[in-house]
């Protein structure tokens, strides 16, 4: 098990948004977290990540710096290239498939000299995507990773993000596909009115 | 290659401002009279204003600008904001306004630690712009637009006190707007010493200035600790500021210039430009001291005006591209 989760209650200024949450992220698996805006998703990663504290209950193992982490929403870094975005990646000792292999996956490769911040939004989320994927980390939380991409390449992305599963490597991804969801990620976990429960797929 | 083939134009526009800085001023002496007294190091006249005037004046603007160079760079990559300049945002008007307290002889210190009072001003003001990092929802625009305001504000204070110090007025000038008439072989060494602890600091630190422009939750996951990394560059840029200001006052612009010429001229690695943004901040500035010295001849024009002149185009070129 790479994530236990018991009896947790999350929230900014000890106000709870979600409260005795218990869940665990298993190695090998896709995990997908699902709920409606502001119902907690985002502040239950950041509590995972050690952003904000934890108003009440147990996470093991604690997990600062160990985990590879989308934010919703990123500001464009500016100055850098692309590669230059994908070595800062690289520097935890890229993931068993290349980094080639992963540029190509993402349809990046020829983007990896242009700047940044010149991009288009579809294109800087196939490169944070690659970013992400490409850390050695053993556990990834990807939040709302696919926001400006199209239906058909989501599609494809889900299938590209489970076959990342694979020794004891494990996704949290956030998400509003609820179809794409059940059509890919092992295991679905809903907020809602401050309860997180396990969805069961059929 | 290009890179390699651009370093030598860059150096051989160097070389002829040496030239010009060594051979060309006021004193009506032809090129071989200054050679001889270049090479002789005596007691003559052409020496002493080469060996007293000129060649502490060429290194200490050239020092001077490889000061604020390294600290534009180092500033614009923290704050993640590529219209920051250590000058423009007030930092080196922490230093000018002890400048003008110890011109104005409010404050009075031997020469020894005037050095350190100027850094101390500009460290003051650095940490009230890293304490402003630090606050929520702090997006590059409000940096800078808050920046600018500071920056405003302490070159008005340091007016103030000047002018209630009845101060002479090429004094306040040299002061708020840069000049490199008072230099001497003592500054130059001080600033290189500076700029020589500084910038080994900032290599060590290298790696760690990229992660921090894809913001700060990303460089949390990373492993890294963005605040403590943001506060020894802060700190990094006050000294940097600190010693131009007490080498050359306030000038502007060199600092936004510099990491953006770097970038074009030498490309994008943070090795190659922590080294080509420090030099070309020198270059900046010993060209700029060039024409500041000449150009109105028998007069001179502050430095900190001709930096301006050549920067304030440029940025507002750059703030277009800004969305």
């Amino acid at each position: 098990m790479r994530i236990a989760v018991e009896n947790l209650t999350v929230g900014y200024n000890n106000k709870p948004v979600l409260s005795k949450a218990n869940f665990s992220l298993e190695e090998n698996m896709l995990v997908a977290l699902i709920g409606g805006n502001g119902s907690g998703k985002s502040t239950l990663l950041k509590t995972l990540l050690s952003e904000i504290p934890v108003i009440e209950g147990k996470i093991t193992p604690f997990t600062e710096g160990e985990i590879a982490f989308l934010p919703q929403e990123i500001e464009d870094p500016p100055f850098i290239t692309v590669s230059q975005v994908l070595e800062i990646g690289c520097r935890r000792g890229a993931f068993q498939v290349k980094t080639n292999e992963i540029m190509a996956t993402c349809e990046i490769q020829d983007l990896a000299e242009r700047k940044f911040s010149e991009l288009s939004g579809g294109e800087k989320k196939r490169v944070w995507l690659a970013f992400a994927l490409l850390q050695n980390t053993e556990v990834i939380f990807l939040d709302e990773p696919f926001s400006a991409i199209d239906y058909d390449s989501r599609d494809d992305f889900y299938n590209l993000l489970h076959g990342f599963c694979v020794n004891g490597r494990s996704i949290l991804v956030v998400s509003h596909d609820i179809n794409l969801v059940f059509k890919h990620a092992d295991k679905i976990l809903e907020i809602k009115d401050g309860n997180i429960k396990e969805v069961p797929k059929h | 290659m290009y890179s390699l083939q651009n370093g030598f134009i860059h150096g051989l526009i160097i070389t002829s401002f040496i030239f010009v800085a060594v051979f060309v001023g006021t004193g009506g002496v032809n090129i071989s009279e200054t050679f001889i007294g270049l090479l002789a190091k005596d007691e003559s006249v052409v020496s002493t204003i080469l060996w007293k005037i000129r060649l502490p004046r060429l290194f200490v603007s050239f020092l001077a600008g490889c000061c604020l160079g390294l600290a534009g760079l180092l500033i614009q990559s923290c704050t993640r904001s590529s219209l920051a300049d250590p000058n423009l945002f007030g930092i080196g008007g922490g230093s000018i306004i002890f400048g003008a307290l110890s011109i104005a002889g409010v404050i009075q210190l031997s020469s020894y630690w005037i050095v350190t009072g100027y850094i101390i001003g500009s460290l003051v003001i650095s940490a009230g712009l890293f304490l402003l990092t630090i606050t929520k929802n702090l997006t590059p625009t409000r940096f800078i637009l808050m920046g600018i305001a500071l920056g405003s504000l302490t070159v008005a204070i340091a007016i103030s006190v000047v002018s209630h110090g009845k101060v002479f007025p090429t004094q306040v000038i040299g002061l708020v707007a840069g000049s490199f008439t008072s230099s001497t072989w003592e500054i130059a060494l001080t600033v290189l010493l500076v700029l020589g602890l500084t910038i080994v600091v900032a290599f060590v630190m290298s790696q760690k200035l990229y992660p921090l422009l894809l913001g700060d939750s990303i460089a949390r996951s990373l492993g890294m600790k963005p605040v403590k990394i943001r506060l020894i560059i802060f700190s990094l840029v006050g000294v940097l500021t600190g010693a131009s200001v007490y080498a050359g006052g306030l000038i502007s612009f060199v600092g936004l210039l510099s990491p953006h010429l770097a970038r074009r001229i030498y490309g994008n690695s943070i090795l190659k430009l922590l080294v080509s943004s420090t030099i070309i901040g020198g270059t900046i500035t010993l060209i700029s001291d060039q024409f500041a010295r000449l150009i109105l001849f028998p007069t001179e024009m502050p430095v900190g005006l001709a930096t301006t002149l050549l920067g304030a185009p440029l940025m507002m070129l750059l703030a277009l591209k800004i969305k």
